[in-house]
């Protein structure tokens, strides 16, 4: 019999200690939620959770469309890239880059030798206009460059694009709108050879030099020709694609 | 004796059962208690709201820069697509102006009809004097002119013909000249002019006749085989 009564002992010792622990606990619960102090640091950290949670959120959304637009960039920057890159091939096309390669420099001035002795030689019939370079002969020996295949050509380092004009004013030559003072100098680009025979064989230089004006005619196995530095006037034009957006573009003042 | 021992067993169990059931309710509450902000010590709470305190500081950071991010990127984007505007009508003026388009417009027509002969040189200076009286495009016979475009003329047999660009040119010759229609007849027909000069010295009497609205097709390509690129150019802006 005594050995139910060890047991039993021991069991009631566990039951009390274990009544005065969830006595203590449950105390401590109603202590300590009933604490104010407390409370309000828990309602301040319970917006904090709300409010960094709301953070968080804003954060994500907007790193999202920071990365819409810099893909929308990119794609732009490739547009962009492509743009520029035709537009360098207009710009070769326009004259608006300078070129280099093998040609000839033709150097023509006016006679001023034949009408110092026309002049004091006293025969009468002196006629300024006979002694001088015109507009004509430098446009006419540029149809001939032209002609002979010239892949890029300037006179006094104006370099001549689609339309450039040669004439005078008064007694000086313009080129592009420019005063050229002789002597002139005419650069042109292509196989050296085949320029230079076609001059030679051509109306102008031997009809310069028959009238005995200094004529110069070098072949180069080099020379650069600059780029077109002046404007182009387009107010009347209006390009005729089918492209509508060009069409637009070039509408605008 | 056995009946007493049943009893016994009974008992024990019956104990033993609310045992258990205390022992489950005080694990609960204890976990409660430990993971419940109401029950954690001041001193936790305090950890707690520093630790927040300074991730919300550095959440506000974050957002900043984003926006500052957003905003520059933003202006960023509007420039690249100014940047890309600009290219484009620099691209459209330079196409249009050297004839890499086809362009249309107002502008004169300069018609030769062959009945007295032209020479090539003619056809020079009429194209030149266009371009100096303010022609914007000019294409003779539909074939628009470029920078290298060249008059030539050419004998076959007893045939005798005007080329452009090596291309001959029939009868009647037409001179397409977009511009102004009245300045680019006017340069033509001052007097002294080139227009006067032809009547008088050659007997040729081109008709010149102003249009609304004229059209030009693109001029051919040039295409270099001696010049290139100056090395170290990069070219003057217009």
């Amino acid at each position: 019999m005594r050995r139910w009564y060890i047991y039993l002992t021991i069991i009631a010792a566990i039951c009390g200690t274990l009544f005065a622990w969830v006595y203590l606990t449950q105390a401590k619960y109603r202590a300590q939620s009933l604490e104010s102090r407390n409370r309000n640091l828990v309602q301040v950290i319970r917006a904090l959770e709300v409010e960094t949670q709301n953070l968080e959120n804003e954060i994500a959304a907007r790193r999202q469309r920071l990365d819409a637009i810099t893909r929308q960039q990119a794609e732009r920057e490739d547009e962009v890239k492509a743009l520029s890159q035709e537009l360098q091939a207009a710009r070769l096309q326009a004259g608006l880059v300078a070129l280099e390669g093998p040609g000839i420099i033709v150097t023509l001035d006016d006679n001023r030798e034949g009408a110092l002795r026309a002049q004091t030689g006293g025969t009468g019939a002196y006629r300024p206009e006979d002694f001088i370079i015109h507009d004509k002969n430098l446009l006419y020996l540029v149809n001939e460059l032209k002609r002979a295949g010239a892949e890029a050509i300037a006179i006094n380092r104006q370099r001549l694009v689609t339309g450039s004009d040669i004439r005078c004013v008064g007694s000086a030559i313009l080129v592009n709108t420019t005063r050229l003072v002789p002597p002139y100098e005419i650069r042109a680009l292509g196989d050296p050879d085949t320029l230079a025979s076609a001059l030679e064989n051509g109306q102008e230089l031997p009809f310069l030099k028959g009238k005995g004006f200094p004529v110069s005619l070098t072949k180069m196995e080099r020379i650069t020709v600059p780029a077109y530095k002046g404007s182009w006037s387009t107010s009347h034009l209006a390009p005729a694609t089918e492209n509508p957006e060009e069409n637009r573009a070039t509408a605008a003042p | 004796m056995a009946a007493i021992r049943l009893r016994w067993q009974l008992l024990l169990a019956v104990v033993m059962f609310f045992l258990g059931l205390m022992l489950s309710v005080q694990f609960k509450a204890q976990q409660a208690l430990s993971t419940a902000l109401e029950y954690q010590s001041t001193e936790t709470l305090v950890a707690m709201w520093k630790d927040l305190n300074a991730k919300k500081e550095l959440l506000q950071k974050e957002l900043e820069q984003l926006q500052t991010q957003e905003t520059s990127l933003g202006q960023q984007s509007f420039a690249g697509k100014n940047a890309k505007e600009e290219l484009q009508r620099e691209l459209v003026k330079l196409k249009t102006a050297t004839g890499l388009v086809a362009v249309s417009g107002p502008g004169i027509t300069v018609t030769l009809s062959g009945d007295s002969p032209v020479i090539a040189l003619d056809l020079v200076d009429l194209i030149n004097e266009l371009w100096a009286s303010g022609a914007e495009a000019i294409a003779v016979n539909g074939h628009r002119i470029n920078a290298l475009s060249a008059v030539g003329e050419t004998r076959v047999g007893d045939e005798y013909f005007l080329t452009l660009d090596g291309r001959r040119l029939f009868y009647p010759i037409v001179i397409q000249a977009l511009g102004d229609p009245d300045t680019l007849e006017k340069g033509l027909t001052f007097p002294g002019g080139l227009i006067d000069n032809f009547n008088t010295l050659y007997a040729i009497y081109p008709r010149i006749e102003k249009h609304e609205r004229l059209q030009l097709p693109p001029a051919p390509v040039i295409n270099w085989r001696y010049a290139r690129p100056e090395a170290e150019s990069t070219g003057a802006k217009s």
